[in-house]
């Protein structure tokens, strides 16, 4: 049931690569449409199916894969990702109905569209450590194309600012992940055997820090934010849709199932700099808005500063406020895709914003 | 410079006002999905951190500062006369913010079709850890519930 909603897109976007020439570039946006609208269908169908009153994982899929390496292929959704995959079929959706019906090169770029939309979902469902870096991993190459090829000026830096920064948050994260299997000696790599691991606190700490750092950079919080303004500026629109939308959320939602699920410990001691540090994003993100001239760049900074509510709610470790900070998730996915929707078509119309 | 979208013949008057729905939302104005989330995080947080939640309010505030300049540059004042003869915008370029639009407003309204599927997991996770005593959990649960909605 869940593997569909990882690889219905990639095959789709497989499919749409190899469509043959006598394709129109309307027909492969709606056939990308359609096949993003059958993904966002199952997705509501799983809603319908998943029972709200239970906290454990559900839907469970098992394959082994590569036992020696701890790899294995291993899906669940509990409600925190269930809500972020109904963001990322939702908005994958939304972002292919606001592409252009003329992009360049459609069959790469409606391909590439699917085959994020597949990763994100398999990030969001993986309950296995190297599983999910695989899939946070696999936005990486798409999202450098997507924003090298069909951007507007200045694309070539934003882009490789956005490669190099992305990079480092996935070491950041691997060194986190094996850091943690190989000091507690679990013998895989399976969400569940390091979940409840009783390490050293100091330990605790700097692998907490390595994820912290590392999903910060994708949220992003300041003062890693740097590659976000130039990146939301230079990619178009149904790209900045997946990025803010979709792309920031892996973040938040690292933060919440891998920092706070895992540590909850080393969690608890730091939640007050985590507080401090989601107040000063939060600030900074309103004020750097305010100063800026140009509106795509005014959106993009109060999007830093949306997410520091995220950073603060799952710092205040209240169920209140866990709830409001996955709410805030997809409150703020949502108005980021109507805002940046409207400002693209603004631009079409009157030429620079 | 871009001016005064929101005349009714020449400008872009759809769009300015998708904008405006789209920029109150953001500032969190209430019946609006942004709103719900941010008063949760604040609601949540304020017992446990009153500084870093007065700061981040005072942020909320800052967000409105800044959609009013955005729109004031944009949907208000004068069109310019001498630039101002857009084309026409389709529907397909307004089904995507209108969709989205209804979806904001229905979650502002009936916010627990937004907190419904995360309680349970949410409420696991806090209990998961050590230094919050289930007491104080089952209180603030009472206090104040999203179920109340």
């Amino acid at each position: 049931m869940l593997s569909t909603l990882i690889w219905l897109p990639i095959f789709g976007a497989a499919i749409v690569a190899f469509l043959p020439s006598h394709f129109s570039i309307q027909q492969i946006r709606a056939g990308a449409t359609w096949l993003a609208g059958g993904v966002l269908l199952w997705t509501i169908w799983l809603l319908t199916q998943f029972d709200i009153n239970n906290s454990a994982l559900q839907f469970r899929e098992y394959l082994p894969w590569i036992e020696t390496l701890g790899l294995n292929y291993e899906l669940g959704v509990d409600g925190l990702s269930i809500v972020m995959l109904a963001l990322n079929s939702f908005l994958t959706w939304i972002s292919l109905l606001s592409s252009s019906q003329t992009t360049d090169r459609p069959r790469l770029f409606y391909s590439l569209v699917l085959l994020i939309s597949g990763g994100v979902a398999g990030a969001f469902l993986a309950q296995n450590l190297l599983l999910f870096f695989f899939f946070y991993e696999l936005e990486l190459v798409p999202f450098y194309l997507l924003i090298s090829i069909w951007g507007s000026e200045k694309k070539g830096y934003a882009a490789i600012k956005f490669l190099i920064y992305t990079a480092t948050s996935g070491i950041l994260i691997l060194a986190g992940f094996l850091g943690l299997v190989w000091l507690t000696g679990a013998p895989n790599f399976s969400y569940q055997s390091v979940l409840g691991q009783t390490l050293p606190m100091g330990w605790q700490l700097i692998l907490l820090g390595l994820l912290v750092i590392g999903f910060g950079i994708k949220i992003p919080l300041v003062p890693f934010h740097t590659w976000l303004p130039d990146t939301y500026v230079a990619a178009s629109t149904p790209i900045v849709i997946l990025l803010g939308g979709v792309l920031a959320k892996l973040g938040t939602y690292g933060i919440f199932r891998f920092g706070l699920g895992l540590f909850p410990e080393a969690w608890s001691l730091i939640s007050p700099y985590l507080a401090t540090w989601a107040a000063v994003s939060i600030l900074y993100g309103a004020m750097a808005a305010i100063a800026q001239k140009d509106i795509k760049r005014m959106v993009a900074y109060s999007s830093i500063g949306h997410m520091g509510y995220v950073l603060l709610g799952a710092a205040a470790l209240t169920p209140l406020a866990l709830v409001g900070a996955v709410s805030q998730m997809v409150a703020h996915g949502l108005i980021l895709a109507i805002l940046f929707h409207l400002v693209g078509v603004i631009e079409t119309k009157v030429g620079s914003p | 410079m871009l001016n005064g979208l929101l005349n009714p013949i020449r400008g872009l008057p759809s769009v300015a006002s998708l904008l405006i729905l789209s920029a109150m939302a953001s500032a969190g104005i209430p019946g609006l999905a942004g709103f719900i989330a941010e008063f949760l995080v604040f609601q949540g947080s304020y017992a446990v951190f009153p500084f870093p939640t007065l700061l981040a309010v005072i942020g909320t505030g800052l967000t409105a500062v800044y959609f009013v300049i955005l729109l004031n540059r944009t949907c208000f004042g004068k069109l310019d006369n001498a630039t101002a003869y857009y084309p026409p915008v389709y529907w397909f370029e307004k089904t995507p913010a209108l969709i989205l639009a209804v979806l904001i407003l229905w979650l502002g309204i009936q916010p627990v079709w937004l907190v419904r599927w995360t309680e349970a997991t949410t409420t696991a996770l806090v209990a998961a850890v050590p230094s919050s005593s289930p007491e104080a959990i089952a209180l603030e649960v009472k206090a104040f519930s999203p179920q109340d909605f």
